[in-house]
């Protein structure tokens, strides 16, 4: 049946929401011989009707008009692979930055990493733009945080941190502390310090 | 130096600024440090939080901060030890003291700004005056000196003459002066006290800055009751400490939203029992190991646990229906169980069951009243063996704020093993007699092979048991001056080291907490030329050598009979 491949393409990507499972090169490249198939036959009978018409009035309308939806339809199928394929890598970029991850690295096909390596650059030149002072990285926080303080409890014994405005702070386990957000991010990220709510 | 304005001089002072919060091991100062923090969160200020068990560690903690930080808020300690001497601090650093022990040092009240008490002049009793305690020395070199020029006149031997005797008169004076010094500092630190709470102080401030609201009430109410089932303060104080919160209570009341039970959290002012933990254990249980009904009705004995039985009859509450939780008891018995108690309480000697608290409800399953929330952070802060202090300090902190209920229950689980376990221990000393009568005051020592020493040999545990111990001894003994005999308890503290705690508690017939129990150690130890090492804020502790003990017994059995 026609559009059956695509629509295995399409289950494919419906079975790993979250994730990005290897570009599918050989469904796809049999997806498009499909489609070129059905664009000569479609071709060849166009051909055919046209000479007919003047002859002998064969019509092959209704086959041609079916060949086209079939193709069609497999070319919506490969756009909707490809757009949330990208969408996903979109996603990936502002969760974890600029860096990927060799996993995944490994399931893109070249288009997409040259796709990712200009995403970032131009978020990258947004951000440095926005805000004074050398840009604002908006990839830290998702939403606006509530508060600019927050209270943290120090899990491992980590030892001098140094704040920014010079003075030293001794981070033992199981101390608290009520710090400005921004010294505390990166180690919250570490797992060095919890955010106490 | 006395601090009053608490809003501008404190509370504004502090915006922006990094100190460093220094708290004390125990209720009160936890939930002043919780409503603490909930008020500094409007201001930028970055603190860090150590918890300090006694004087070393407030030296350690300031020793390890004091490089990087010039601004030390103390929430329950430091106020009774001299701070400028102890921690030897730079000469720009500020000490707040908000601290509940009494009496108050005398260097830091006199401090000229570095040692900032939060606090009025009224709360603290019968301070010296400035000139008998403090004396300029330079003053007699000054004297001497003025004298010399303006003699210059007289012949030398009739001047050194008059200078010689006024030396020595002058000499005298001092001797005399410090003397007298000595007797009235004596005089004022020999009772040791607790004044209100610092969670009722902080709440104050709260309330001035317009940030209260219940969470930091309940707070509030939870340090007060612990006073209160402590016996650190009269039956007079708390009742009045109870009607300004109860003030606040009304104030707070919100009948609209109070009205949907679900998200709710309301505080009410009720009468209540002093009956351990019963809303959430069986009914003869609470009777049984709550110190207060045990005393009066002897329920170590088989005579008391009769009437333990003819009480519950009484009441018309079944046998069975008593050993199920109170949660699962008939709701009409429920209902109807404070009023028979009230009954029946002069029949079974039973007279100040009844005291007034707060108890607080939210959500439809959880009514927790003031006494519970006391007995589980007790029960978490003193009888965890294994975890490190600040562990307790964090669960301790979790079990306040409501989200965190499992936490809550298995406190209260831990709090009813130990009300078992005084009980238990309380039975075996009387049965066995192991408390013994001193002449003038009457000890019990808890040997280390028990079990559970280990959580005898915390501060508040110990002190309960002291109560329980002296009541009992007092409800069975036939000798007519028990009530006015003190009662002195040593635990095994310190396994590895050797060393006890003692702790020494004022007689039953002595309603006033005040404690003179500390001095009276002091001198013995003096007597004995004997290094104690005392490191509890709250001087009625101390500790010793466990080798040591009989010594310092008998040096104190001497002291007391002076």
């Amino acid at each position: 049946m026609f559009g059956e491949k695509a629509y295995l393409l399409i289950k494919e990507l419906d079975r790993n929401r979250d994730s990005l499972p290897p570009y599918n090169t050989e469904l796809l490249s049999e997806i498009h011989n499909e489609v070129k198939q059905l664009v000569t036959e479609n071709q060849e009978d166009a051909n055919v009707s046209e000479q007919s018409r003047l002859v002998e009035n064969v019509s092959y309308v209704p086959t041609l008009k079916i060949r086209h939806a079939a193709i069609k339809r497999n070319i919506r199928c490969i756009l909707a692979y490809h757009y949330n394929r990208l969408k996903c890598l979109k996603t990936i970029r502002w969760q974890f930055g600029s860096i990927l991850p060799p996993e995944v690295k490994a399931n893109l096909s070249q288009a997409e990493i040259d796709f990712f390596s200009k995403y970032s650059s131009s978020l990258m030149q947004y951000m440095r733009g926005i805000g004074d002072d050398g840009g604002v990285n908006l990839a830290v926080n998702l939403k606006p945080p509530k508060s600019l303080y927050i209270e943290v409890r120090c899990v491992v014994d980590y030892g001098q941190l140094e704040l920014t405005d010079g003075s030293a702070l001794l981070l033992k386990k199981n101390s608290r502390h009520h710090l400005p957000r921004t010294e505390c991010e990166e180690l919250i990220r570490q797992g060095v310090l919890e955010h106490v709510v | 130096m006395y601090v009053e304005d608490l809003k501008n001089e404190f509370y504004e002072f502090l915006t922006g600024k990094r100190i460093l919060l220094l708290v004390h091991y125990d209720i009160d100062s936890i939930c002043a440090l919780k409503i603490l923090q909930s008020i500094l969160k409007h201001k930028e200020v970055r603190y860090t939080l150590c918890v300090v068990r006694g004087v070393e560690d407030l030296k350690r903690s300031h020793q390890e901060h004091c490089a990087d930080v010039k601004y030390f808020v103390l929430i329950n300690c430091g106020g009774t030890v001299n701070l400028v001497d102890v921690l030897e601090p730079a000469d720009d650093a500020v000490f707040f003291v908000i601290d509940a022990h009494r009496p108050t040092h005398l260097d830091n009240i006199f401090s000229d700004g570095q040692v900032r008490l939060l606090w009025g002049p009224n709360e603290d009793a019968e301070v010296p005056e400035f000139q008998a305690v403090y004396r300029d020395d330079s003053d007699d070199e000054s004297g001497g000196e003025d004298e010399d020029e303006e003699n210059e006149g007289e012949g030398r031997a009739a001047k050194k003459r008059r200078l010689d005797e006024e030396a020595i008169m002058r000499r005298r004076e001092r001797r005399l002066w410090e003397q007298r010094r000595f007797d009235i500092i004596a005089e004022y630190s020999q009772y040791t006290y607790y004044a209100k709470a610092s969670a009722v102080a902080m709440y104050k401030l709260a309330w001035l800055l317009n940030k209260d609201d219940k969470d930091l009430l309940w707070l509030a109410i939870v340090a007060l009751t612990e006073q209160f089932l402590f016996s650190k303060i009269e039956n007079t104080q708390y009742v009045l400490a109870a009607g300004e919160l109860q003030a606040h209570t009304t104030r707070l009341k919100n009948r609209s939203n109070d009205a949907d039970v679900a998200t709710s959290l309301k505080i009410s002012f009720e009468k209540d029992l002093k009956l351990v933990l019963y809303r959430h254990w069986c009914v003869e249980s609470s009777l049984k190991y709550s110190m207060f009904t045990a005393c009066k009705m002897k329920l170590w004995s088989h005579r008391g646990s009769k009437k333990l039985y003819e009480l519950l009859a009484d009441m018309g509450l079944p046998v069975a229906q008593s050993q199920q939780s109170f949660e699962s008891m008939d709701l009409q018995l429920r209902k109807e169980f404070h009023e028979s108690l009230e009954k029946l309480s002069e029949k079974y000697n039973l007279e100040d069951l009844i005291f007034t608290s707060f108890v607080l409800q939210f959500g439809y399953r959880n009514k927790y009243c003031a006494s519970d929330i006391v007995y589980a952070m007790l029960a978490i802060l003193e009888s965890s063996p294994r975890d490190k202090p600040e562990e307790c300090f964090n669960s301790a902190l979790d079990c306040l704020s409501r989200r965190h209920k499992e936490t809550l229950q298995k406190a209260i689980e831990r709090a009813k093993t130990i009300t078992k376990t005084l009980f238990k221990t309380v039975q075996a000393a009387i049965d066995m007699k192991q408390i013994i009568t001193a002449g003038s005051f009457v000890y019990y020592i808890i040997q280390e092979g028990s079990l559970d020493w280990y959580m005898l040999s915390n501060q508040h545990i110990l002190l309960l048991l002291a109560q329980f111990i002296l009541r009992a001894y007092v409800s069975m003994s036939k000798n007519k001056k028990a009530p006015d005999l003190p009662l002195i308890i040593s635990a095994p503290k310190n396994l590895e080291l050797g060393t006890c705690i003692v702790l020494g508690i004022p007689p039953l017939r002595q309603l006033s907490p005040k404690n003179n129990l500390g001095r009276a150690f002091e001198e013995a130890a003096e007597n004995i030329n004997y290094d104690v090492l005392s490191d509890y804020f709250d001087t009625s502790y101390f500790e010793i050598f466990t080798k040591d003990r009989t010594r310092f017994f008998d040096a104190l059995t001497a002291l007391f009979d002076k």
